[in-house]
């Protein structure tokens, strides 16, 4: 069998790009995309903020001491979100092999159709002649090209911006002598310093380290990994966006916009990202019996309930969430409010439960289908539930992450 | 500075069979009429079944977000900022 040729295509500084492209002039001076509910903390940086030292995450107040003139716009998903519909629509244009990563990066499996474009540089070269030509010439993509999608990932962040980098078997030590083992996908802080523990500073250590130690300090799957880490293998295939994402739960974070004391307030949200939830549950045509709740500020309460019985509705999961509460805390508890996380899990599809008995259950569920039919049509919370009569109204466009699998196959197959 | 609006607006707009594209020209705002020098970025938004055509774009030294309701064909200035805009 030929060897694998697989990409890794990523935006270079996506949301910032983006507002570049759009605004002319933003153009080369430092740009940062804030949250769009207001949060103190730069969420994407411009590659003129990334030089002068604003980075993700940085604070505003921060970022302006480190330069006064830089330009702070709040976040548009929407765009974001058809800038990536754009970028994946192309990208299937070259292979029908396409894994939406995150809302700015895609792995693409070439082995079969690079040699149509005059081998796997050509075709890269013609994906970025048209990203220029239909998404603008502001926005570039850094390209990994490589034979496993470990190596792929790693070489797309190694020359940025516009930067192409092949990882061939032979080149592999040459790059893992400049890479550092956080450039992997998969090692993050905690276990860079663990392996720092071990006396491995870098990949090519790595590299020389023997399975068995590994397997010691990090347990069976850990330690294969980073041993396979060490020898370049991942043998995962390019999973295609037609496939199933097989989804195990769903759930929301939200950072609110300031930390929030007013319990009326707190409470809404939940109740607002239950019922997201639900709608995403119905959408995927799926009920829960698990519901989890995390609340993240003056204190942290989180926890989960089991029941008996499959649930797909806000207000079902939003009551599920107060007993996790209740039980374990006794109710929502004083103080500020900074994050909150909500989650279901063990899901079953509907097709497959008993439908409601009771003749006031088969009502509420009409009246669930009809509210989600008139926010299909009109745009999502236009019909809501009384609680939230006078809340704020959250947006439902996933992060730059995409950790929900439905949304990354949701982008994938809605492309143009 | 950079101010979120919504006001309508008058848009004489270009379209192009060659590329296949249509774009707005020249804007009249607030009695004023602004040339458009440049179009930044052309994207769609759906609310609910209506489809908006969104488009930003600069006339000078002001930036304009303009957005076109295809169910009423109605052009709205959505923002509008200056280059000095932070």
């Amino acid at each position: 069998m030929a060897q694998r040729i697989i990409l890794h295509i990523d935006f270079d500084s996506f949301f910032a790009s983006v507002e570049q492209q759009c605004n002319p002039h933003l153009r080369n001076h430092p740009l940062g995309v804030t949250a769009a509910n207001g949060r103190t903390c730069i969420i994407a940086s411009s590659r003129e903020a990334k030089k002068i030292g604003i980075g993700t995450g940085t604070r505003t107040p921060d970022a302006l001491r480190i330069c006064p003139t830089i330009h702070l716009v709040p976040a548009d998903c929407n765009k974001y979100w058809e800038v990536s519909k754009k970028f994946i629509a192309i990208c299937k244009d070259f292979s029908p092999l396409i894994e939406v990563f995150s809302l700015d990066e895609l792995f693409m499996d070439a082995t079969y159709t690079a040699h149509l474009y005059g081998g796997v540089e050509g075709l890269v070269t013609k994906i970025k002649t048209r990203i220029r030509q239909e998404i603008g010439e502001y926005i570039t993509v850094s390209v990994g090209i490589s034979y496993n999608k470990l190596l792929a990932k790693l070489g797309s962040g190694l020359r940025k911006p516009n930067g192409i980098t092949v990882i061939s078997p032979q080149q592999l030590e040459g790059i893992y002598a400049v890479a550092k083992l956080q450039d992997i996908c998969g090692i993050g802080p905690r276990i860079e310093t663990r392996l720092q523990f071990m006396g491995i500073f870098s990949l090519l250590q790595l590299r020389r380290t023997p399975k068995s130690l590994l397997q010691g300090e990090f347990w069976q799957v850990e330690g294969q990994f980073l041993y396979d880490v060490g020898q370049g293998i991942d043998s995962r295939p390019v999973t295609s966006f037609t496939e199933d994402p097989g989804v195990k739960s769903v759930g929301r974070q939200y950072c609110l916009a300031h930390n929030e004391h007013n319990q009326t307030v707190v409470l809404q949200n939940i109740y607002e990202l239950y019922e997201e939830i639900g709608i995403k549950l119905r959408r995927l045509k799926k009920k829960a019996r698990c519901v989890g709740l995390g609340i993240f500020g003056a204190y942290q309460a989180y926890g989960h309930i089991t029941q008996q019985h499959f649930i797909d509705s806000g207000q079902d999961l939003f009551t599920a969430g107060m007993q996790v509460l209740k039980r374990k805390y006794g109710g929502l508890p004083p103080g500020y409010v900074r994050r909150i996380n909500v989650w279901a899990g063990l899901l079953e599809d509907t097709s497959l439960l008993p439908g409601p008995l009771l003749p006031f259950d088969r009502k509420r569920e009409k009246i669930i289908q009809i509210v989600d039919n008139i926010n299909d049509r009109f745009g999502d919370h236009t019909t809501r539930n009384g609680f939230l009569a006078n809340a704020i109204q959250l947006t439902t466009v996933p992060n730059g992450w995409m950790a929900d699998r439905f949304e990354r196959k949701k982008l994938a197959l809605n492309t143009q | 500075m950079s101010e979120k609006i919504n006001e309508q607006a008058s848009v004489i707009t270009v379209y192009d069979h060659l590329k296949g594209t249509t774009q707005p020209w020249r804007i009249k705002w607030r009695e004023r009429v602004y040339q458009v020098s440049e179009i930044g970025y052309h994207h769609t938004r759906e609310s609910g079944t209506t489809l908006y055509h969104i488009f930003s774009l600069s006339a000078g030294s002001l930036f304009f977000r303009l957005s076109l309701n295809t169910q009423t064909l109605v052009w709205r200035i959505e923002e509008v900022a200056d280059r000095e805009s932070n």
